[in-house]
């Protein structure tokens, strides 16, 4: 730390100086152009909506009013699907660290024989899969389509996951303190549950996030998979509200058109409202992550 | 057969046995060990070894199953692509039918230019998307400011949390030709509207665009990663040899994590034709811009979702495997070669 101090004060040339300002220049560039279009969002969904279509609205929320939002608690099909959603999500991604964390861990032991063909087991369907009909027709014939149960078990396993779990291990759990607590009489499994998990609260919380982030915004498993409308996933009802489909239902005569009118203003009015709301809960979940999020992350050596 | 695994199992028991009485004491150069060592034929050491092993193996038996039913098994279905299959059969069933899918495909009009669209799109994508992650790592590694990193952490990781609906729908609300903010800003200035959606021209960068601006704070970390395994020693030597930061940056930081980039670089090439982007393609998609948007991977949706042609959709699928196996074992042939980096 003090060489570090040390050396900020000294040894700073004309030249490292430029650098840093075009290094801060380029970061604040690239935060803003990230964060502008969720800013926008927020105050488009507190402002009057007249004020957003006029284009007055572009910094700060104007005129502040909720409607937007007490639209979208009217609507019941969203808060089903937000409830569905959070249901796969919650016991999808337990289901997937169940599956993951174990087989990371036996994988990242150097003594297990045959570890090189497991690991290439399980790296073969990264690059060759059947295929959208193929995996249809199984979980068809499985009887799982419309189900709960398909949003969750077929995704168990994520190779790319399992490979960062596996070197977290690799290079965290040292072969030292596995040999000596099995020598103490520890089981394999004890030592898993009493020693490894504690220790692996950084990759646990990274791959929960990894795990619930393609679960929570999953959008064509439910086109594929769910037919039902009370099974739906949010991702599917937000496209319906948001998508301008809505224009093509005018043309349908057996639709009462002031009904349909009044559903399509709603719909303009929620439209920055259901951004927000679908948004929230791994915005939530991303503080608690934050800080594992470089320690968690090692790919390199994908191979031995 | 019985009898000889029965005999094996009742070996390893007993190894297991001696096993448990032992635990706990010192074994290197004991006599016990050496005797027990002789006494094992390679064999017996061998499925001795696979033994003690055994709650690893059931550790990774979940992963194992629900990768045969849901990954191997759907495997198995690519023969459908040789096959004439109906509603209704499952993934075994259907009769022979040769290469008729494959001779179709390569007849249709439209193939040519679907093929196009995958190869173009992809490539722009990994093209610009691949060094933009790079650069961002790279600036956030040496901010001269903690505070300023961690904001540009967060700032540039959030938009990796959005469904692509809501990308899509955000995309809508800048965007759009009646309600978009782009566009009531044109008019208000008194200009044309802009048909983002329907315009050839304008597709690519929005697509593009708004793939960067979603993945590049989340491809960035696992450079970041790399990038904080650097010896810091390495970096004090270089300063003192009066290196200046932009040439530490170019000859330590750069070099320093080749093998994460290669890796990278691979792991995307090996999916290039990616079925990643179908999500959004068929999101973005409307009657207008159909020709343009559509690849092989949204290709393969339609024909198989809408039409129910699953052996066609099949087949098209199956040529984009390939293809895609094809790049990943080239360009990883070609890493070796190089850079001696490679996936295997």
């Amino acid at each position: 730390m003090s060489t570090k101090l040390k050396k900020s004060k000294i040894g700073k040339t004309r030249g490292d100086k430029i650098t840093d300002v075009v290094i801060c220049a380029i970061m604040v560039f690239m935060s803003v152009v990230a964060i502008y279009p969720l800013w926008y969002t927020i105050i488009a969904s507190l402002s009057n909506p007249n004020l957003v279509n006029n284009g007055e609205v572009v910094l700060w929320p104007k005129d502040i009013t909720f409607i937007g939002y007490e639209a979208m608690f009217e609507n019941k099909s969203l808060w089903r699907g937000y409830l569905n959603t959070f249901e796969y999500t919650v016991v999808g991604t337990l289901l997937n660290l169940a599956v993951t964390v174990p087989a990371g861990y036996a994988l990242s032991r150097k003594s297990l024989p045959y570890r090189g063909l497991i690991l290439a087991f399980f790296m073969v369907p990264m690059y060759f899969s059947g295929g959208m009909i193929a995996s249809f027709l199984v979980i068809s014939e499985l009887g799982l389509y419309d189900t709960f149960w398909v949003m969750v078990i077929p995704h168990g396993i994520t190779t790319f996951n399992m490979i960062v779990c596996r070197n977290y291990f690799t290079s965290n759990i040292p072969d030292s303190l596995f040999e000596s607590a099995t020598l103490d009489g520890a089981s394999v499994t004890q030592f898993f549950f009493k020693f490894v998990i504690p220790l692996s609260k950084p990759i646990i919380a990274v791959l929960t996030l990894y795990f619930a982030i393609p679960q929570w915004n999953n959008y064509m498993n439910g086109l594929l998979y769910i037919n039902d409308p009370k099974k739906q996933t949010l991702q599917y009802i937000i496209r319906s509200i948001t998508s301008s489909d809505v224009k093509q239902d005018l043309a349908d005569p057996t639709v009462d058109p002031d009904e349909l009118r009044e559903a399509q203003i709603k719909a303009g009015v929620m439209k920055y409202s259901v951004i927000i709301v679908a948004a929230l809960p791994l915005y939530i979940l991303y503080p608690a992550v934050q800080k594992y999020l470089i320690g968690g992350m090692m790919v390199g050596a994908v191979k031995e | 057969m019985i009898n000889e695994s029965l005999f094996l199992l009742e070996n390893l028991l007993l190894r297991y046995n001696i096993h448990i009485h032992e635990r706990g004491v010192p074994m290197k150069n004991t006599i016990a060990e050496k005797g027990q060592k002789k006494l094992m034929t390679p064999n017996q050491r061998y499925w001795m070894n696979i033994w003690k092993h055994r709650e690893f193996y059931m550790f990774c038996i979940p992963g194992i199953i629900c990768s045969l039913i849901f990954q191997y098994y759907p495997m198995y279905g690519v023969l459908m692509a040789f096959k004439n299959v109906k509603i209704g059969m499952t993934v075994t069933e259907g009769a022979w039918y040769g290469l008729r899918h494959f001779e179709r495909l390569f007849k249709l009009p439209g193939f040519t230019d679907y093929l196009w669209n995958t190869i173009d799109l992809n490539f722009t994508l990994l093209f610009f998307s691949f060094p933009a992650a790079l650069l961002l790592a790279i600036m956030m590694h040496n901010s001269p400011s903690k505070k300023l990193k961690a904001f540009t952490q967060t700032a540039t990781y959030l938009p990796h949390m959005l469904s692509m609906v809501v990308i899509v729908s955000l995309l809508n609300t800048f965007l759009n030709n009646s309600w978009g903010l782009v566009n009531i800003l044109l008019k208000n200035l008194g200009m044309e509207k802009i048909y983002f959606f329907e315009e050839r021209a304008w597709f690519k960068p929005l697509y593009l665009g708004s793939s960067i601006w979603a993945g590049c704070g989340y491809s960035a970390i696992v450079y970041l990663a790399s990038l904080s395994a650097i010896d810091q020693s390495v970096v004090e030597a270089a300063t003192i040899d009066g290196a200046s930061k932009l040439q530490r940056m170019w000859h330590i930081d750069l070099k320093l994590i080749m093998p994460t980039i290669v890796t990278m670089l691979l792991l995307n090439l090996g999916k290039i034709m990616g079925a990643a982007s179908v999500e959004k393609l068929i999101l973005l998609q409307n009657q207008v811009n159909l020709r343009w948007t559509e690849t092989i991977g949204t290709f393969v949706y339609r024909m198989g979702m809408i039409d129910h042609q699953y052996g066609f959709s099949t087949a098209v699928n199956l040529f984009n495997t390939a293809c895609n196996l094809l790049m990943l074992f080239t360009s990883n042939w070609f890493a070796k070669k190089v850079t001696k980096t490679s996936l295997f």
